[in-house]
């Protein structure tokens, strides 16, 4: 479980200071990260600042990641959130001194596409449910603050989150089982 | 925190996220290395997210991996040598010195201050002495000098030549003026002792003291003649005659 055994390799490479593994791991999970940022954000610009600083911070931080507490991943995914959240938090404290009008304004000429769409298994979810991990775990909300924004109470937005995993979970074992069928049928 | 907590309150999902508090992340990593039903759970959470995180993933533009790597591949930065700072520094340990020992001299000086303070007024003091015993001699030489009183001269016989003392007798103020200054000291254990001739019987007029200064004996205005002996310490009430030094008969 936890990392895998291409990440522990990498992983040990990076706290022995290699730099190709820092960028094999950023190959392979930059794409994450960045759609998990540019979502929060909804700011290309601003978004590639945040993977950068967020891989700087992994390359600088790596000795206070530990295997047996969970994945890379998971680890990485909270530097990238923290990151965000506290670029944000500075914006929205330089938005309040600025013009706010300007700032929309800019926002919508630069992002005309969707940030907020979702791809994969999570589309298959119930609309509350997609929300519920959305806002949970693309956009930064706490738990308390994304009841809130639904307007439901606390402990109903948390069964929705059960139910929203519990329901990913069910759609993966299937798509895995497909998959190895395929790939049994296919020979492979 | 129990096992149904934790998966009620969704404290494994806060978990992943981060966002619990160090209290409940120690209770809830404790509970998670005892049991490994929890563990699994956590553990497929984590892959199930991680999924839906691949599945959602966005390609980012690649020059931002060429500006990490052109950041991370730097060579560390040197801070320049710096002339006005190291100048600036040593200035102020300079200054740091400086002040430190003047410091030390400060209190140094205070100490003596505080020493001479002391001495000064000890010295006042002695001045203070000084002086009231000036004036009292003073007082004395005025009224020694006095026409009124008569002086009568004491010279040492066989027994000890090198006595001499002058008498003033003030029958005025009712005392006798002897100045000591110039009478050598008497043996171990002896004390010089000025007698008053009355009626054939010597009277005590006080013991002599060599001190140097004046001293003030008993008037004995019937007294014919004055007499020095050497009596053992302290003096005596009768007068060792056979112990006699000097002798006058007063005019």
């Amino acid at each position: 479980m936890k990392a895998d055994t291409n990440d522990k390799a990498l992983i040990i490479g990076v706290q022995q200071r290699d730099q190709k593994a820092l960028y094999a791991l950023y190959e392979k999970y930059s794409g994450a990260l960045y759609g998990v940022i540019i979502r929060m954000c909804k700011d290309s610009g601003l978004a590639e600042e945040l993977l950068q600083e967020s891989f700087l911070k992994i390359w600088n931080k790596i000795d206070q990641y530990h295997p047996d507490k969970g994945r890379f991943y998971t680890w990485a995914y909270r530097i990238a959130r923290n990151t965000t959240l506290n670029a944000m938090r500075k914006e929205s404290l330089l938005i309040q001194s600025e013009d706010l009008s300007v700032y929309k304004d800019r926002k919508e000429e630069e992002e005309p596409w969707d940030v907020q769409r979702l791809n994969g298994q999570i589309n298959s979810l119930e609309p509350h449910h997609r929300q519920a991990i959305s806002l949970v775990y693309f956009q930064g909300f706490t738990h308390r603050e994304a009841h809130e924004e639904m307007g439901v109470p606390l402990g109903t937005f948390k069964s929705y989150i059960r139910q929203a995993l519990k329901q990913l979970r069910e759609g993966y074992k299937i798509t895995g089982c497909a998959l190895l069928f395929i790939n049994h049928w296919l020979g492979l | 925190m129990t096992k149904e907590e934790a998966v009620e309150q969704g404290y494994l999902e806060a978990y992943l996220l981060g966002e619990l508090d160090s209290e409940k992340m120690e209770a809830l990593e404790s509970l998670l290395s005892r049991d490994l039903d929890l563990r699994n759970t956590l553990d497929t959470l984590e892959a199930d997210f991680e999924k839906m995180a691949m599945d959602n993933a966005i390609e980012p533009p690649a020059h931002i991996k060429e500006n990490l790597k052109k950041v991370i591949e730097q060579p560390k930065v040197r801070l320049p040598y710096r002339p006005d700072l190291w100048a600036a520094a040593s200035l102020a340990l300079l200054f740091a010195i400086t002040a430190f020992s003047l410091f030390l001299r400060w209190q140094s000086t205070q100490e003596e201050l505080e020493l001479l303070q002391q001495d000064n007024l000890f010295v006042r003091s002695e001045l203070e002495e000084i002086r009231s015993k000036n004036l009292e001699q003073e007082v004395i030489l005025e009224r020694v000098a006095s026409p009124e009183v008569v002086p009568v001269f004491l010279r040492g016989n066989q027994r000890l030549t090198s006595f001499k003392i002058v008498a003033y007798l003030d029958e005025a103020s009712g005392q006798v003026w002897i100045n000591t200054a110039d009478i050598p000291s008497p043996p171990e254990g002896r004390s010089y002792q000025m007698w008053g001739d009355v009626d054939d019987h010597m009277v005590s007029m006080g013991v002599v003291k060599p001190e140097g200064d004046w001293q003030a004996m008993t008037y004995l205005p019937e007294a014919s003649s004055l007499n020095v002996t050497l009596e053992p310490e302290g003096g005596s009430e009768e007068a060792s005659v056979g112990q006699l030094l000097a002798q006058t008969i007063i005019p």
